[in-house]
């Protein structure tokens, strides 16, 4: 079923949207999960809490696309999961993860005004459209899905160390990047 | 909580990264498919390369068996070596022959059994039911046979064993006796009679449909039906013919071949093939035997092999005593036989093989003959001697035993097989053998080391197949005849001399001969006008000298047909006295196609036909017809002696006693 005609459930309240959306994007929803979280249970209850989020959230909005919709939404849900889980001493993948953004990303705390998290965004993706395809594509799966360098390398055919040094190349560029625009690091 | 919160800021990527980086759906349907590719390509290599069993599967688990020796042998004959390495050699191989478009790979020279061969050619099968010509000491017994008092006539649909009194015209039937049990119904039996006539021995044999459990590839069991050959000897006490008792009885799990009384002693052969083998039960693989309880199998000190089997079929020999069917010995050969013939020391089997010699493009077959002799005295059967003869013994008339010589004719065929014709059909494959000539030979082998002594080969033309061999009067005479049935000859060979006596055209079509004593031979033959009205039969009597066979005398009976003798070549049907020079048999009396009938049956349909029996004498250099009279029922079947001035005939349907007045 296409996107248009899931959304048109939501907006229907019909309960089958939740299985249409289940059946079309919850290996995707559930893979962002894991890689955050690393055990099966919270993803699943984590992918649970997505099309709860996206039943109440559609309506009002009108998602497109609705795959990142959706994925920001689990996204957000597993970092908060994985913040409360963090606090219990548990570590996955994040953790590592984590370590390499404070190297170029700013502390979102830090950004005092709406105006700051404009030119954030608009920093983040001027920079990302500076990027060959390749490295872009790593450097999202990477810090937006957070998956594991290992499965990066196999899925794009590449060795580990390729994908260890282009993403360390790009951190590097992206930090210059943010310098340059002026954004405080 | 600051590294988390970084973390969030991710969520500023715009979508269209965000899906350009998508993780891609993982094609399950697409690996499950490489993965039974994969399979499949190495269940493929497996079929390739995984080598044939190149030997015969362990028997030891059996090796505590008495039959040890001969599952061993089995076993071994019963695997058949690999051709090719594996199946991608087979493959290969059938790829590069059906370019070249042999159907069969070469195997030099190699020995097949004769019933194996194929095309247009195939080697005869040895005749059923034809007479040894029998040294006077040896009966192999018939249908009918006169006693003392009576004649006793077994072959009736149901089983019946008639007993006829012998009173001339007041002659009748005094005893019909049912043998107890239902198997030997409609089959003909072998009749012998003690010396004292006290005891009828009568051999039937029969065949059973029976179900047994073996197990499938899978090794589980299941029932299957199966044909089960049996012989069986029953000794009945005829001394008050009226009053018949079963007196004892021997049953053979074999298929029947032949029988014999000779001095005092019924020999019995007959041939057993196994199926199902199951080396675990002796029942599989070894004839049964039950003398009077259940069936056993034949114990293994009896059984004989040769050093390299080529067949797994017994040839099973009995000894038995004539009064009370006591088993005197037995023998099991496990090697095959087509035919047997008994003398009166001595039992010869024969079985054809053929020799594959590959030339150019053909195959040239030859047929060759093993020849086994089994000597035998009062006390049993005695030590086996064997040689390989070229060409075939097509019945056991094509060998005799005089004088501590063996005498053998073997017709002899030379036959080419194309091997490139492609092959279109079956009835392609008919047309790829050709017969390039046949011929016949004669040996003389000395019976005690079965050594040959001296032969004469080429004794024919070429392109006249020899059909049948009578040995009489010191010389061989071989009948050849054209598979269309107009050219026929008939020529002697002196045993002395293995000279080839010239043969003398005649104006007339030949047949078979018969022994009519004193130095004559006798044939039969029928003359047609047409299909369908014979114009006579015609009884010629001939001596043979160095100058060969000559015409003594004929007799020609007009409107007689007895040309159920071109096909039946059932001996015991002439009847011949050679004492008295009598000849008698059945012929058919047929009307002439728009004659008027000469008679209405009951129903008056009218009756074109009558079965008739006739008694000719040969004396004194002429033939005279001495009776011609009605007998009902087949001919083949009719059985008639001379005895105290009267003809007795009998037939399943018709019993004749009837005054006759010789010459």
């Amino acid at each position: 079923m296409d996107d248009q005609k899931i959304i048109e459930l939501y907006f229907a309240r019909a309960e089958q949207a939740i299985r249409e959306t289940e059946i079309k994007y919850g290996g995707y929803c559930f893979l962002i999960a894991h890689n955050i979280l690393s055990s099966r249970e919270d993803a699943e209850e984590c992918v649970n809490d997505t099309y709860l989020n996206a039943w109440n959230s559609i309506p009002p909005n009108k998602p497109n696309p609705l795959k990142t919709f959706l994925g920001r939404i689990t996204r957000n849900l597993a970092i908060n999961r994985y913040i409360k889980n963090h606090a219990k001493m548990r570590s996955g993948e994040a953790d590592l993860i984590l370590e390499e953004v404070c190297e170029f990303i700013p502390d979102p705390a830090s950004a005092t005004s709406l105006c700051d998290e404009y030119a954030l965004k608009a920093a983040i993706n001027s920079f990302l459209s500076s990027l060959p395809k390749k490295a872009r594509i790593i450097f999202v799966r990477r810090y937006w899905y957070l998956t594991p360098i290992s499965r990066i390398a196999r899925e794009l055919s590449l060795n580990e160390n390729s994908v260890k040094v282009t993403l360390h190349r790009t951190r590097i560029a992206f930090k210059a990047h943010l310098e340059q625009e002026g954004i405080d690091l | 909580m600051k590294n988390e919160e970084m973390l969030l800021a991710m969520n500023l990527i715009d979508d269209k990264f965000i899906e350009e980086a998508a993780p891609k759906k993982r094609n399950i349907g697409f690996r499950i498919a490489m993965v039974a590719a994969l399979a499949v390509f190495l269940s493929l290599l497996a079929y390739l390369f995984i080598p044939f069993r190149s030997s015969p599967p362990s028997v030891r688990e059996y090796k505590d068996s008495e039959y040890y020796e001969i599952i061993q042998k089995l076993n071994e004959f019963a695997f058949e070596k690999p051709k090719y390495a594996n199946n991608l050699d087979r493959l290969l191989s059938s790829m590069i022959l059906s370019q070249n478009a042999p159907d069969k790979p070469d195997h030099g020279n190699t020995m097949t059994e004769g019933s194996d061969t194929e095309g247009s050619i195939s080697f005869e099968d040895p005749e059923s039911f034809s007479k040894d010509i029998i040294p006077p000491a040896v009966n192999t017994g018939d249908i009918a046979l006169l006693g003392d008092g009576y004649l006793y006539y077994d072959y009736d649909e149901k089983g019946y064993l008639s007993i006829y009194s012998l009173d001339g015209e007041s002659s009748k039937r005094v005893k019909r006796y049912i043998l107890n049990y239902e198997a030997n119904a409609g089959v003909p039996h072998k009749l012998h009679l003690s010396s004292d006539q006290k005891t009828l021995s009568v051999v039937s044999y029969y065949r059973s449909k029976e179900w047994i459990e073996v197990l499938n590839a899978e090794g589980y069991p299941y029932e299957k039906e199966i044909s089960v050959y049996y012989c069986r000897v029953t000794a009945l006490d005829v001394s008050d013919p009226k009053n018949i008792t079963e007196r004892s009885s021997v049953v053979l799990r074999a298929d029947y071949l032949t029988s014999a009384q000779v001095n005092g002693k019924i020999i019995l052969a007959a041939s057993y093939r196994p199926k199902d083998i199951d080396f675990s039960d002796p029942s599989t693989f070894v004839p049964m035997i039950a003398t009077g309880g259940e069936f056993e199998p034949i114990p293994a000190k009896y059984i004989s092999a040769p050093e390299k089997l080529t067949s797994t079929k017994y040839t099973v020999l009995l000894m038995l005593d004539e009064n009370d069917l006591a088993l005197t010995d037995i023998r099991a050969l496990l090697s095959e036989s087509s035919d047997i013939c008994v003398t009166a020391e001595s039992i010869y089997t024969t079985r054809t093989l053929t020799a594959e010699q590959k030339s150019g493009e053909n195959t040239i077959i030859t047929p060759y003959t093993v020849i086994t002799r089994i000597p035998y005295s009062e006390n049993g059967f005695g030590r086996v001697a064997a040689n390989t003869l070229e060409g075939q013994i097509l019945s056991h008339n094509f060998l005799a035993e005089s004088d501590g010589v063996l005498y053998a004719v073997t017709k002899t065929s030379l036959v080419s097989r194309h091997n490139k014709l492609p092959i279109y059909s079956c009835c392609m494959c008919m047309h790829r053998e050709t017969l390039i000539a046949t011929n016949a030979n004669i040996y003389r082998l000395d019976p005690q080391s079965m050594e040959i002594l001296s032969t004469a080969e080429d004794l024919c033309r070429i392109d006249l197949p020899l059909a049948s061999v009578l040995y009489a009067n010191g010389y061989a005479h071989l009948s050849l005849s054209s598979s269309d049935g107009k050219s026929e000859q008939n020529l002697s060979v002196d045993l002395n001399t293995f000279t080839v006596l010239p043969a003398k055209p005649s104006e007339k079509t030949s047949s078979v001969p018969f022994d009519l004593g004193g130095g004559y031979i006798f044939t039969i033959r029928t003359e047609y006008e047409s299909f369908k009205n014979p114009k006579e039969t015609v009884v010629e009597v001939f001596m043979t000298d160095d100058s060969g066979q000559s015409s003594v005398a004929s007799l020609v009976i007009p409107k007689a047909d007895c040309s159920y003798w071109d096909w039946i070549r059932i001996d015991e049907c002439i009847c011949i006295d050679r004492t008295l020079g009598l000849i008698g048999f059945g012929i058919e009396r047929k009307q002439y196609e728009g004659e008027e009938p000469d008679g209405y049956d009951a129903d008056g349909y009218p009756e074109f036909s009558e079965d008739r029996y006739l008694l000719l004498q040969f004396k004194d250099g002429s033939l005279s017809l001495l009776l011609d009279v009605p007998l009902a029922g087949s001919n083949h079947l009719k059985r008639a002696f001379y005895r105290d001035g009267y003809l007795y005939a009998a037939t399943p349907d018709d019993f004749i006693a009837v005054p006759v007045e010789l010459k």
